[in-house]
């Protein structure tokens, strides 16, 4: 059989790493080009940085020194798995609402009308603007950083579980109604595993998201995470903390993607039907 | 007079969202139990409409579909469906798995459903190839496996709605010598659509002609008496072959204008 993520497969946009989707074949190792462009960026950003004091562009060498000192105190992980325990929880609670919704506005017409009204407007609205309320309705606790991720996490699930109900075969259901199926013969024979691609995509978007709204959740009220280190590091002109902040959350959300990736790809490698593309 | 396997009279069914005329008007049709029926006519004359009231995906606007004598009320899993294409296939699913989906609704035993799926797929000439996925199997396997499926619940009523249209000539021959062999095996009733005259004399005890569509009716039928396994190049299949191809021609002209 071949493996999923070959050439010719519509997953290989999912299910492979970016950079290793080119046109035809690579005769490179597929490690040489993100290596290649972060030597070109260190090269250009050295070159830029030289111009500037420390305080307004630090240099690589700034960074990478902030970097190792921060690895070395412990900080950094501390602050990284906090953010990440944190964008785990309200992923997970974003999820574990979004996925009910979504198939309730798939399958009811009258459920996705009511709703509708709400998830298009909403889904507009950037976890910042919500910060304020955020912290009236659910203190300034861990509740309300929770709630910011998972409702930034929510739509894109949703949306996407809504889509996959809306595009199941139409002759899959006829199929299990005329072999003597209920309706939740059909809900859970072929709704449930035709919506488990959208959703992981959706999830996948959602996650995203998730890690977007880290700073806005750990903008106020917080005193751990890498949110609140960019935020708080800016006060004090950390410049180089800032860049090692961000770096940390950029590399913290590829490896959650590839493990995420890695964890679908296990589950269903059969249920994952072939015509499903990014 | 004993209850038909099918019984259409007077049905009519117009597809009111789109507010055509209907597509078929007036339509009676009767199939006798253990009786292979084919539907024969040009694209858009209503064979699939008459086959999925039969089914029960939808209702006749008019006049009564019956089977067994008793109104059809929704699907089930007396009236067996193959559909057209392979999407009603579960990719997800390995060929075994699917053509169990029947036992497996109906909670049969685990062990009588190994049996189920031992003898089918024997019969469907596809032992060894009960763990692939449907992506790793041909056309026609696909279409063997959908058959399978249907089988499994030992349906009175196989209702097929061009089910070897995709399939290569080569493949089609050999589906259809297989489908009477099976057919004579089980003996269900069947409503078979096509509109490859050749498929429909290989096949029916009685060919049954519509006219071209909207507001489509049965305009004539034909009894095929060649003992089966039949011979293509009968001169019995050969005569009528002419016969109904004068008729669908002139209904596919009709079509046209």
């Amino acid at each position: 059989m071949p493996a999923r993520a070959d050439a010719t497969s519509p997953w290989r946009s999912v299910l492979a790493p970016s950079w290793s989707l080119g046109r035809g074949a690579d005769p490179l190792p597929t490690f040489v080009w993100p290596v290649a462009s972060a030597v070109l960026l260190a090269a250009a950003w050295s070159l830029a940085a030289g111009r500037f004091d420390v305080t307004v562009f630090p240099s690589p060498l700034a960074v990478a020194r902030e970097a190792m000192r921060m690895a070395a105190d412990g900080t950094i992980w501390e602050h990284a798995g906090i953010s990440a325990a944190r964008l785990a929880a309200g992923f997970a609670i974003g999820g574990a609402v979004a996925v009910p919704v979504g198939l309730a506005m798939g399958l009811s017409p009258f459920f996705r009308r009511m709703m509708e009204p709400f998830t298009e407007f909403f889904r507009f609205i950037p976890a910042i603007a919500m910060v304020v309320f955020a912290l009236i309705w659910f203190g300034i606790g861990e509740a309300s950083k929770l709630f910011l991720i998972a409702y930034n996490a929510f739509f894109s699930i949703a949306m996407a579980t809504e889509m996959g109900v809306a595009r199941v075969e139409r002759s899959r259901i006829n199929a299990v109604l005329s072999l003597g199926g209920s309706r939740r013969d059909t809900a859970l024979l072929v709704v449930l595993p035709s919506v488990v691609p959208y959703i992981l995509q959706g999830m996948r978007i959602g996650m995203g998201r998730a890690f977007a709204t880290i700073v806005s959740a750990e903008i106020l009220a917080a005193n751990a995470g890498l949110g609140y280190l960019i935020y708080s590091a800016r006060e004090f002109s950390r410049m180089d903390t800032v860049v090692v902040a961000i770096v940390a959350l950029g590399l913290l959300g590829l490896a959650a993607d590839r493990a995420f990736v890695a964890i679908a790809r296990r589950l269903y490698r059969h249920t994952l039907p072939e015509e499903f593309g990014p | 007079m004993a209850s038909a396997a099918a019984e259409f009279s007077g049905v009519s069914k117009a597809f009111t969202a789109r507010g055509d005329a209907p597509a078929i008007e007036n339509f009676d049709l009767r199939i006798e139990e253990g009786e292979f029926v084919c539907l024969l006519g040009p694209s858009g004359c209503g064979k699939t409409t008459a086959l999925t009231l039969l089914a029960g995906f939808d209702r006749p606007s008019s006049g009564s579909v019956l089977h067994r004598g008793r109104p059809v009320a929704g699907p089930a899993a007396d009236r067996g469906v193959v559909f057209q294409g392979d999407d009603s296939l579960m990719p997800w699913l390995t060929a075994t798995e699917n053509l169990l989906l029947g036992p497996r609704i109906r909670r049969v035993p685990l062990g009588e459903q190994r049996a189920i799926a031992e003898r089918l797929l024997a019969l469907v000439g596809l032992v060894g190839h009960g763990d692939k996925y449907p992506r790793e199997l041909s056309g026609g396997m696909k279409q063997r496996i959908q058959i399978a499926r249907v089988l499994a619940n030992e349906p009175d009523m196989l209702l097929m709605d061009e089910p070897f249209a995709a399939l290569d000539a080569q493949t089609r021959t050999h589906m259809q010598d297989e489908l009477v062999r099976i057919w004579s095996e089980a003996r269900p009733a069947v409503l078979f659509i096509t509109h490859d005259v050749h498929e429909a004399l290989i096949l029916a005890d009685r060919v049954v002609v519509m006219r071209a569509g909207p507001r489509s009716a049965v305009r004539t039928a034909f009894n095929v008496e060649a003992p089966r396994p039949r011979d293509r190049s009968d001169p019995r299949i050969a005569a009528a072959y002419g016969e109904i191809q004068r008729v669908m021609a002139e209904e596919f002209r009709r079509a046209r204008q």
